[in-house]
């Protein structure tokens, strides 16, 4: 009887499963679009985790703190098929050639603001950077992310995650014509 | 400390990685040194721009898809393989609308505009597929949908214009757009490449039922 009621007590109910991880899917899908830097890639990574967490219900409700162990494994899935990708080019040829999904970059309003041309240039100088300082720069500086939490996310110490956040800091700096340098030479002066 | 150790630590300071010992001693210097109080006021402006560069939202309906492919919801699940092989574009609604060989076929009859099926107030994405015989280094696109129907995201714009390459091969172009009304229309994107003009038409449908997948094929006018 105990064994029967352990079974039912396990199965999952998908309302359950979507009440505890609905709270947390807008920042999942921000997390996922920052490395991606595409909707539908961000949209079809987020439902992998999803799937990937459905049968683990109980154990997520035994997890105090969600979010940067969420973050760990959509991180990790798209690690994977990032190398799944490099192993097998041609499954994934079709995917260089996406033109463009209107709503990501290329809808210019009629107006631009110089804060608008600010955000573009940020943009770019963004995709100039490799994946490991773009990510790094992206999830700490613009989601929030501590070094600690990014140090478990990433499986990458401290110190190697702080060096690429003060490269990515200074590209970026360095793009927009705010060379980082001008201050400290200024000092040193 | 001096200057120098200021501005090397200031991202520690910003990041608030410094010790409480470290950080009032850190303190003590940006009171009394304008050079770094400025460094400080330019870092603190850029962390700002940083925190303000946000990500687009998704397409209406993101919350309900993200949980699409649980096994409760896997029969109301559009995905084909085709689409898949598109970076598995879009769990929600689909339309796919191809326009083949793009330049190298010029129209000369009237063709039956093909019409695709959208549920009101549900985003749906219009996938439409260039298939280029060679690199178009700079083409003109514009797309114009009906003033009752919006482009996700994107209320109240419905005419937009840009300029982008096309690679050889297979380009694909994602609309998400929601209808507002009842009312049905025409999605009209053109095409300019040198002096050729290519013009495709989608003739819109709205129901208030879901509605499923619609493949169109070549139909050009």
């Amino acid at each position: 009887m105990a064994a029967i009621l352990d079974f039912f007590s396990k199965k999952q109910s998908p309302d359950e499963f979507e009440a505890l991880l609905k709270p947390h899917v807008g920042h999942l899908y921000r997390v996922a679009y920052r490395l991606t830097n595409q909707a539908e890639a961000a949209e079809d990574l987020v439902q992998d985790v999803m799937l990937h967490f459905y049968p683990k219900l109980n154990e997520l409700k035994q997890i105090e703190n969600l979010k940067p162990w969420l973050a760990r494994s959509l991180y990790n899935r798209f690690i994977d098929n990032l190398r799944k990708a490099k192993r097998n080019p041609v499954t994934d040829a079709m995917e260089d050639t996406v033109l463009e999904t209107i709503t990501d970059h290329n809808l210019q309003p009629e107006h631009e603001t110089e804060q608008d041309l600010m955000h573009q240039r940020l943009e770019q100088a963004l995709q100039q950077l490799n994946d490991d300082q773009r990510h790094v720069v992206m999830l700490h500086d613009m989601e929030g992310y501590t070094l600690t939490e990014l140090a478990e996310i990433m499986a990458v110490p401290v110190g190697t995650l702080k060096s690429r956040l003060h490269r990515a800091r200074n590209s970026i700096k360095a793009s927009l014509s705010m060379e980082p340098s001008d201050t400290l030479m200024r000092v040193k002066g | 400390m001096n200057c120098n150790i200021i501005l090397t630590q200031l991202d520690d300071y910003i990041d608030g990685e410094l010790k409480p010992g470290q950080r009032s001693q850190y303190e003590a210097h940006l009171g009394e040194c304008d050079s770094c109080q400025q460094a400080w006021q330019q870092e603190l402006q850029f962390r700002q721009l940083m925190k303000e560069h946000d990500v687009p939202a998704p397409a209406a309906g993101f919350e309900d898809r993200a949980f699409a492919k649980l096994p409760r919801h896997a029969s109301t699940s559009h995905k084909s393989t085709f689409i898949a092989g598109f970076g598995g574009a879009m769990a929600a609604g689909i339309v796919l609308f191809i326009a083949a060989a793009l330049f190298l076929n010029p129209v000369t009859q009237q063709q039956a505009i093909p019409n695709i099926q959208l549920t009101l107030h549900e985003a749906k994405k219009v996938n439409m597929v260039f298939d280029v015989p060679e690199m178009v280094a700079e083409a003109t696109f514009s797309m114009q949908v009906p003033e009752h129907i919006d482009i996700a995201g994107r209320k109240g714009l419905h005419q937009i214009e840009w300029k982008t390459a096309l690679k050889k091969g297979k380009n694909l172009l994602s609309l998400p757009i929601v209808a507002q009304s009842s009312e049905g229309g025409e999605l009209v994107a053109k095409i300019k490449y040198g002096d050729q003009e290519k013009v495709f038409r989608l003739k819109l449908d709205i129901h208030s039922m879901e509605q499923g997948m619609f493949t169109i094929n070549n139909k050009a006018v």
